[in-house]
């Protein structure tokens, strides 16, 4: 009997383990995907900067170029004016003289300006003048736009070295994630045939048939990866025809070996440890690492399921297999709108589901029931 | 689709955990003691691989929330305009 529970047990965590690397394997390839796409969005994002360095750089070229021609511009009015204001000093400075004699016969000298230079000067001065600052505003606008635009430039060119960088380091990341997936599978194989070899050595001593799991497992939990599961279906015993409990210790003895991992002694006193089944919710199961949600989830699921599928049936146990035998369907049947449990929410919800019977028919389900049942 | 991802995650990781603690239930022998190896084995992948992910989530939120193409473009095209209207 002991090896029997052994052998239940057995099943049970292999179960556990062989999802828990498909899970690992099928959410490392949808990480991989997902890390694909942000790398492809965040290339599109940098190639759109580089674009955009490029359209800012002409409009400082092109602001330069405006800058340069004005400038030039109003040097030349400047100059003019500079001209015009040197005719206009000289036209003041020299007048033309003229000596006249009066009726008396007395000489007299007439200062004469040139009036319609000095107004031509004075027009040049303020028409140029006015070029000057026309000239010289355009060239500070020109000059604020390529200031503007040469701090957009340089915000932009941070931007994209970090958008760079991030881009480096999904591409990095998603070589390291294809490591790990491949160490990943890798190891699945290899600690899965191990177990495997002791399920053989456990199976022949206990039906020496057939080797098949029926504890724990939910097929839904079963996605992309399919490598390590083949060596479970149809793996016979025949192999190990006189295993003792002492093979299957040796068998992960041997394991082990080198890994230094070292058990907690949880056995009472006396040596003897009772028969349990593993998986009593929120003891064992559903342990302290659960989420107050996921137990809130499962408590409600399996109570309601009890509630609307179970109670009340002729055959509470046969109704209690064919429920769970769909687990799936059924709570999308019922709860369409809710989150919809993962693999590891429907074992629990199974556990569950056998105490919240239990307890509401007063019955009890034998140990091996639990075992054809999860 | 992140958001489920992170949620498998921190499943499959807890997961683990509990088959921690079901071994411990279980044995006190090298049996369990295996298993438990195996156990931090898969739990390792999965908080690497977690933590790769994390790390390109991080990386590529932080780009969406810093790059503003749009915002962008619609500053090019305003000194665009403004150096058009100098002549």
């Amino acid at each position: 009997m002991r090896m029997r529970t052994a052998y239940s047990a057995i099943s049970s965590l292999a179960y556990e383990l062989r999802a828990g690397y498909r899970d690992v394997l099928s959410l490392a390839a949808q990480a991989e995907d997902s890390s694909l796409t942000m790398q492809n969005e965040v290339d599109e994002e940098e190639s759109k900067l580089s674009s955009q360095l490029a359209k800012v750089g002409q409009v400082i070229s092109e602001a330069e170029s405006k800058m340069g021609v004005n400038e030039q511009k109003a040097n030349e009015a400047y100059a003019r004016m500079e001209q015009h204001q040197a005719t206009l000093d000289y036209l003041l400075a020299n007048p033309r003289t003229e000596t006249h004699q009066d009726e008396n016969g007395n000489s007299y000298t007439v200062v004469i300006y040139d009036d319609a230079g000095i107004a031509a000067a004075r027009r040049g001065i303020a028409e140029e003048s006015q070029n000057y600052q026309y000239y010289s505003g355009l060239c500070q606008e020109a000059r604020q736009v390529r200031d503007k635009a040469s701090s957009l430039k340089s915000n932009l060119d941070t931007l994209k070295g970090a958008v760079s960088m991030v881009r480096q380091n999904i591409e990095n990341n998603v070589y390291e994630m294809r490591k790990y997936q491949s160490s990943c599978s890798d190891e699945a194989e290899y600690n899965m045939q191990s177990i495997v070899a002791v399920m053989d050595a456990v199976g022949a001593y206990v039906v020496s048939k057939t080797f098949k799991l029926t504890t724990g497992f939910s097929p839904s939990a079963a996605r992309t990866y399919t490598g390590g599961s083949a060596r479970f279906e149809g793996k016979t015993s025949a192999s190990a025809p006189n295993s003792t409990e002492n093979s299957i210790k040796a068998a992960f003895v041997a394991k082990k070996s080198g890994d230094g991992a070292k058990s907690e002694t949880t056995e009472p006193a006396g040596g003897k440890k009772a028969k349990k089944f593993p998986f009593k919710y929120c003891e064992q199961r559903f342990c302290k690492n659960c989420t107050e949600l996921d137990r809130a989830y499962v408590l409600s699921y399996a109570d309601a399921i009890y509630t609307r599928r179970i109670k009340g049936s002729a055959n509470v146990k046969a109704a209690t297999g064919t429920v769970i035998a769909s687990l799936d369907k059924v709570c999308e049947e019922l709860f369409p709108t809710r989150q919809k449990p993962n693999a590891r929410m429907l074992c629990a919800i199974r556990v569950r589901l056998i105490e919240v019977v239990e307890d509401g028919e007063k019955t009890t389900f034998s140990y091996d029931e639990r075992m054809r049942l999860l | 689709m992140d958001g489920e991802i992170y949620g498998e995650f921190y499943n499959v990781i807890t997961g683990m955990n509990d088959n921690i603690a079901v071994a411990h239930q279980m044995w006190d022998d090298p049996i369990g003691d295996s298993f438990l190896g195996i156990n931090d084995n898969v739990n390792m992948f999965a908080q690497a691989i977690w933590g790769l992910f994390s790390q390109n989530k991080q990386g590529y939120d932080a780009v969406k929330q810093n790059v503003d193409s749009a915002r962008v473009d619609s500053q090019i095209a305003s000194l665009q305009a403004e150096l058009n209207s100098l002549g």
